[in-house]
């Protein structure tokens, strides 16, 4: 009994070890008083999050070895409004909102939709792109639906998104009992393979698949889609906000998205 | 030489010792034997140090062994001790089980260790197994680079724990050439062993060893001849039941003696 | 990479480009973890109470968490945890940490097995002929340690190779997110390029594991270690 209860305290001592260390590292001296925009300038270099699994907006090309798509263009701008380059963090899109509440990145670009969840950890820029959500299935298959909540009548799992998109929130409010998966590409190789008869995602990544043959039976106009950094840094969010801006104005843009979709 | 005056040692509740004091001088070869439990090897743990007393005192050429703050790794390099297991070294080849308390403890350079690692092998009569892992070897080739090991050290004193008795039988005399050798070379050694041929033509003094305290001392001779307590006699007579064939052994060392 | 890439070609791409740092990570990671390891393993054995204690309770704690939730903490959680380093290199130091704390408990664990499969008896008789229970442990019980731990040692190796994939999740470009990378270009090609990345994870710990596993068991025997 002794033994057991000691055990525990040393439990308890560990985990607050780790606190410990926690709240010692926030209170650094150096992280917390330079605003994170002079700490960009000063190492010459943003710190850009994204997932390259969502084509047009970001993929790896393995011919060039260079990430390539819309999301990666506008970054660009962004980098040349602050006068540094992009350096890419490339990781699990589930990763990207920790990684930049947690400072290991300066912002995100990865298609993500402005939503209310979303908005209260981190800060958006003005929406740079609206896309659709399609409903998709295989080219053979004979559903129809003409709302979301049809798909509730569907047995369970039949329904896939990727987990973290707003197309998991819309399918949680529909009250469909859907799979998640952390990439399209696995949903739709999955979807192809049988695994779910359903699909739920953007319309643009759909085009990167075509050769799937899936068609599309239904559509939602998609939330708008921003970049993201944290709200503790006004400064970075006005420069961010800056370029996209009289990205606009300029028509580059609307170039883009010619370029991209 | 060695002196161990009113020696105590219990395990828990179960006592171990109860009073045991002797006495061993330069030279001297004692051998203690007695039935299994009774405190023998205990004894011998406790004469260097590995296992201090609980009560009495251990006295190594006039240093009291048991003084706080003495320094015990010095003191058991002066202690050599051969084990029941041999308890080699599984690692190291057989030279190097020598040499390995003369490079670590005596600090002695690695070529001196090595010549005089092989000079006690040699002595031994291991000379050709110097490059052998213990694995390789027999337990009585191990017993005699155990006893190689011990001789190494240049202790005042070998304390030798039954080396014989986990032995095959044919093996066990090759062991106990050795250790009347080094016996008659001067080299001063307690000794538990059931072997009486060895203790008869090598023992000055034998204690016999009961239940943590020793019932009767004396000569070879006296055993031998005329013990004094039944339960000596009736351990005896087991004995040379058990150990007959060795009388063999005896009378060879007694014509050597003769010669 | 050609426009239609075969499997070849996929598999030396992963292997160029993903390899290099998931042996990092392995090698950074089975590193770390075998020195707190080791420590944790003598604490166990020779610490007294206390320390058994300590280590213990260590290896309980870091052996319940995910290694993912490890990784996770220690890339994103801890922020300034490595203020010191590069800002871009962060993460990356970031997983092997979680990588050797995790395999520091485990390894913990086997060489501790290892320390007490060697005979007592050997300890003493190094006690006895003068060595400090140092010298003893240095010279006698830890060389023999070492080498029984080689078997289970290799096997921690296949598990932390594998582990090292996690790093993917916060963008290290490792074997497994060079293979979403190349499946992200070529979305037909999904199922036989984690075939490949599969293939590859097996080529770089069966060989290793059996080499080191088998041959060093063979070779213990042989030396009369490790119980027969």
């Amino acid at each position: 009994m002794r033994k057991g209860i000691t055990a525990i305290v040393i439990i308890v001592c560990i985990v607050a070890g780790f606190a410990a260390g926690w709240l010692f590292s926030a209170f650094l001296p150096g992280l917390t008083q330079v605003s994170l925009v002079d700490q960009i300038k000063a190492r010459g270099y943003i710190i850009v999050g994204t997932s390259s699994d969502w084509p047009p907006f970001e993929v790896f090309n393995t011919t060039t070895q260079e990430l390539e798509g819309f999301d990666i263009d506008i970054s660009e701008l962004v980098a040349a409004e602050l006068g540094v380059t992009v350096q890419w963090s490339d990781m699990d899109f589930d990763s990207l909102i920790g990684a930049c509440t947690g400072g290991t990145i300066d912002m995100v670009a990865a298609a993500i939709m402005v939503t209310p969840e979303r908005a209260e950890v981190l800060a958006h820029s003005v929406p740079y792109i609206r896309v659709n959500e399609l409903i998709i299935v295989r080219g053979d298959s004979i559903l129809t639906i003409t709302k979301l909540e049809d798909l509730a009548a569907l047995p369970a799992k039949s329904v896939g998104c990727q987990s973290g998109t707003t197309q998991e929130d819309e399918l949680i409010d529909a009250g469909v009992d859907y799979a998640s998966y952390v990439s399209a590409l696995l949903m739709l190789a999955d979807l192809d393979a049988g695994g779910i008869d359903v699909a739920f995602i953007d319309e643009p990544v759909l085009g990167q698949y075509m050769a799937y043959g899936f068609k599309s039976i239904f559509s939602v106009p998609a939330e708008p889609t921003a970049l993201w950094c944290k709200w503790e840094e006004p400064e970075l969010m006005a420069a961010i906000n800056k370029a996209l801006l009289e990205a606009y104005k300029d028509g580059t843009i609307d170039a883009l998205i010619a370029k991209w979709f | 030489m060695l002196r161990i005056v009113d020696g105590w040692k219990s395990y828990g509740d179960l006592q171990v010792l109860k009073g045991v004091s002797f006495e061993v001088g330069e030279q001297e070869v004692k051998v203690i034997f007695g039935p299994s439990g009774s405190g023998k090897s205990t004894l011998l743990r406790c004469i260097n140090m590995l296992d201090p007393l609980d009560k009495g005192e251990v006295h190594l050429r006039e240093q009291n062994l048991m003084a706080p703050g003495i320094n015990l790794n010095a003191i058991r390099a002066r202690i050599g001790m051969v084990f029941q297991h041999f308890n080699l070294f599984a690692h190291l080849k057989a030279i190097d089980n020598v040499s390995i308390g003369l490079r670590q403890v005596k600090k002695l350079p690695k070529e001196e260790a090595r010549a005089k690692a092989l000079e006690m092998l040699n002595r031994v009569k291991m000379a050709e197994w110097v490059d052998h892992y213990p694995a390789q070897l027999s337990g009585g080739q191990q017993q005699r680079v155990g006893i190689a090991r011990a001789l190494s050290m240049e202790p005042d004193v070998i304390l030798f724990d039954e080396p014989t008795s986990a032995l095959d039988p044919e093996l066990i005399g090759e062991v106990l050439q050795v250790m009347l050798d080094i016996a008659k070379s001067g080299t001063t050694m307690i000794v538990v062993t059931h072997e009486m041929g060895f203790a008869r033509a090598v023992a000055s003094e034998m204690l016999f060893l009961d239940n943590g305290v020793i019932v009767e001392r004396g000569t070879p001779q006296h055993f031998f001849v005329s013990p004094k307590s039944e339960r000596v006699k009736q351990f005896l007579k087991q004995l040379d039941i058990l150990y007959g064939s060795h009388k063999e052994l005896l009378k060879r060392s007694n014509e050597e003696e003769s010669k | 990479m050609v426009e239609t890439p075969d499997l070849p070609s996929i598999f030396f791409y992963i292997l160029v480009n993903g390899l290099p740092l998931t042996l990092l990570l392995t090698a950074l990671g089975l590193l770390g973890g075998f020195f707190l390891g080791l420590s944790l393993a003598i604490m166990r054995v020779y610490g007294g109470k206390d320390l058994d204690l300590v280590s213990s309770g260590y290896g309980k704690v870091l052996r319940g968490i995910p290694l993912l939730v490890l990784i996770y903490i220690f890339v994103f959680g801890i922020p300034g945890i490595f203020w010191f380093i590069d800002p871009l290199m962060r993460p990356l130091f970031g997983v092997i940490l979680a990588l050797a704390l995790r395999s520091g408990a485990y390894q913990s664990q086997l060489f501790r097995g290892a320390i007490l499969s060697v005979d007592p008896g050997q300890m003493m008789a190094a006690r006895a002929m003068g060595m400090s229970q140092f010298q003893a442990f240095r010279h006698i019980v830890l060389p023999q340690a070492l080498r029984l731990a080689i078997p289970s040692w290799s096997n921690e190796y296949a598990v932390v190779i594998k582990d090292s994939s996690y790093a993917y999740a916060v963008g290290i470009i490792e074997m497994l997110k060079v293979a979403f990378r190349v499946s992200a270009n070529y979305p037909l090609l999904w199922a036989p390029t984690m075939g490949v990345v599969a293939i590859l994870y097996f080529i770089f710990t069966y060989p290793i594991t059996r080499i080191f596993g088998e041959r060093q068991t063979k070779k213990l025997k042989k030396l009369g270690m490790g119980g027969g």
